[in-house]
């Protein structure tokens, strides 16, 4: 069999495909924002759903484009330097990747901590600003389930992901069915911010939140028996699968859980908090429904920090064999064979950031949402990337080549430029978390400035062939 | 082009082989400096984290008897030495075991190896080495996005060599 013969012979089937397009909705804090975003906006909410779906439908074809064209290179850094060179690329993915990777972790472990205190009774008597524990707690705990080795993520993950989906959808549908004791204005819900377009658009930037790392599943192009066809066809259903859970689920929970004001001063809703959840729960199946609700969403926020600590650490071990992090992250356990500095380090970072804030992930939110800006910049500099190759590069093989070209890639940008405008929710400004942005944007570009042209002494804008991109990789030049 | 075979073309570039060959979808045969091995490469986990690693894969004399061996480094903080636990095996199982663990050479090796699983089995009625590093591999992360290759260093790559010459002089002094 001819090396080739071997290459192009997959080896994962469409349903891996499409349990990896669904992927992240297993984290907790997609669902605190799919519940805060029912809550606030109702059916504007659920329209704003419709609009990210949309977007990201045609963000997913360019990056599947990008993904098959440089299979190699495989990340955004090597999509925006084929396409506008390494300055651009390093501040695109550094801004990214370190506002992401600073907030993630700790909205997470924040999250976890009030999911417990509120689905769990016999939490329920902890303060608030208490919660934190639960969440450092697990993060602990998970940390030395990493230190010693032991790989709880592989076949974790796949249940888990079919488990939220299956709650998720199952507690909608029977939310939907089963007779409504409320008084509703249309299927969701009312919207407290209006009904008109640009309260629509103003919450396109947390629905969007629901598809968050959907691109994830291009690296699996390669790997798809008929690729071609199953590849966008699995990311197709996985957005629809997506889609389809947060609908239903935002219909039952406004159907069977009252939206009350908690706080008539501050306009603070019970949909604010993660308190409908257990009242969904109970809504739902009573007192088991609780502690299903209870037990699948700990979990889900569980795999969620497993992974940072289990990926985290493996990245720093190689950044230190490489001279770029301290050496000490390069040092293995003896017996246990882990990377135990990263580990630790993993567990550090969003464990103080968690108690410095008291687990009320409010005060980080516009941060977070200086990382959606960021992420979503970095979207729009892959789109154009893949426009300017598509210019510059029309003889590059493209196994995956996306349908309607140039619609997609200018469509999506055009999105994201929109759900930047509108970024900013009620009650917070747009300069507020534009400030933020661009501060780390400017540190960002400094950081890659001084690496590609003082450190690594290359061109700033000098763009690499894919081809070139792909012999570097491999050692050829 | 997927990700075992995206690993197992680096690895065998900074293998710097004299020959290398295709024999599988996730398997090359390779020779450096007169050493033949197999390089594999697997997958594991899926949604939220890929990680694909390399594991060197050796194939020693003949050996009859049923064999698990799992090897880790000795010490409490430190590397101190080797040790070999049986997970598989007789009388001549838990010899073989003490023979390598007592082989200075192989301990000298292996020190420096950063591994993450060491096994040597009996596989097909021969004796196999499974070595899978921490490096020469490659981590997918969707939350932050990331791809990160960690490079097969010139340290590791030199310790693993030694580490495979050493098992192969400790396997001639043995038999079962």
């Amino acid at each position: 069999m001819s090396e080739q013969t071997i290459l192009e012979k997959g080896v994962v089937g469409f349903p891996t495909a499409l349990a990896t397009a669904v992927g992240l909705i297993i984290a907790s804090s997609v669902l605190l924002t799919a519940t805060q975003g029912f809550g606030v906006g109702g059916g504007v909410f659920a329209a704003a759903i419709g609009i990210s779906f949309v977007l990201m439908l045609f963000q997913v074809m360019v990056f599947s484009e990008a993904g098959t064209a440089m299979p190699l290179a495989g990340s955004v850094y090597d999509y925006i330097n084929a396409g506008m060179g390494r300055f651009v690329a390093a501040t695109g993915t550094i801004v990214a990747y370190l506002l992401v990777h600073l907030f993630a972790g700790t909205a997470e472990t924040a999250s976890i901590g009030l999911f417990a205190q509120v689905n769990f009774p016999f939490l329920e008597s902890m303060p608030a600003e208490r919660t934190w524990i639960i969440g450092v707690s697990l993060l602990v705990v998970f940390g030395v389930v990493n230190l010693l080795g032991i790989e709880v993520y592989g076949a974790f993950e796949v249940v888990l992901t079919a488990v939220m989906w299956t709650t998720i959808t199952l507690f909608g549908i029977i939310g939907i069915l089963k007779a409504s004791t409320l008084q509703l204005d249309g299927f969701f819900g009312t919207s407290l911010v209006g009904n008109d377009l640009s309260a629509v658009l103003s919450m396109v930037g947390l629905a969007m939140f629901l598809f968050v790392g959907v691109e994830y599943v291009t690296p699996l192009a390669a790997e798809l028996r008929d690729a071609d066809r199953n590849l966008p066809r699995s990311m197709f259903l996985g957005l629809i699968a997506v889609a389809f859970a947060m609908f239903v689920y935002g219909a039952g929970i406004t159907r069977q859980v009252p939206n009350e004001v908690l706080d008539p001063e501050t306009g603070l809703s019970l949909f604010d908090t993660p308190l409908p959840i257990p009242a969904f729960g109970e809504a739902i199946l009573g007192g088991f429904g609780r502690w299903w609700l209870a037990i699948a969403v700990l979990f889900a926020g569980a795999a969620t920090l497993n992974t940072l600590l289990a990926g985290i650490p493996r990245i720093l071990y190689g950044m230190a064999k490489d001279g770029t992090f301290p050496k000490v992250f390069a040092y293995l356990h003896p017996r246990y064979r882990t990377p135990v500095a990263g580990i630790v380090l993993a567990i550090l970072l969003p464990g103080i950031y968690t108690i410095v804030i008291q687990g009320d992930i409010d005060s980080i939110f516009v941060l977070i949402l200086a990382g959606v800006c960021a992420w979503l910049v970095a979207y729009v500099l892959v789109n154009i990337s893949v426009m300017i190759l598509r210019s510059i590069r029309p003889d590059l093989r493209r196994p995956y080549r996306m349908p309607l070209y140039p619609l997609p890639p200018i469509l999506a940008t055009i999105g994201m430029v929109v759900t930047l405008w509108f970024i900013a929710p009620p009650g917070l400004t747009r300069g507020a978390i534009y400030s933020r942005f661009f501060v780390m944007l400017a540190v960002s570009a400094v950081i890659a400035f001084v690496q590609v042209k003082v450190v690594s002494k290359l061109p700033l804008f000098d763009r690499p062939s894919p081809e070139e991109l792909a012999a570097e990789e491999v050692g050829a030049v | 082009m997927s990700d075992v075979d995206a690993v197992l073309r680096r690895v065998v570039a900074e293998l710097r082989p004299d020959r290398s060959t295709r024999v599988a979808g996730d398997r090359v045969a390779v020779e450096v400096d007169g050493q033949s091995f197999a390089v594999r490469a697997a997958t594991r986990g899926r949604m939220m984290l890929r990680i694909t690693d390399s594991t060197f894969v050796a194939t020693g004399p003949a050996w009859p008897d049923p064999l698990a061996l799992e090897a880790t480094h000795s010490g409490r903080l430190h590397r101190t030495g080797m040790a070999m636990k049986v997970r598989t095996g007789n009388a001549s199982a838990h010899a073989m075991a003490e023979h390598l663990a007592a082989d200075p050479a192989l301990r000298d090796a292996a020190l420096p190896l950063d591994f993450t699983r060491f096994g040597i089995t009996a596989e097909d009625g021969h004796l196999t080495s499974s070595i899978t590093l921490m490096g020469a591999s490659m981590t997918r992360m969707r939350v932050p996005p990331n791809t990160s290759w960690i490079r097969l260093h010139d340290d590791q790559r030199d310790a693993l060599l030694a580490t495979m010459a050493a098992l192969d002089r400790a396997w001639a002094t043995t038999s079962t």
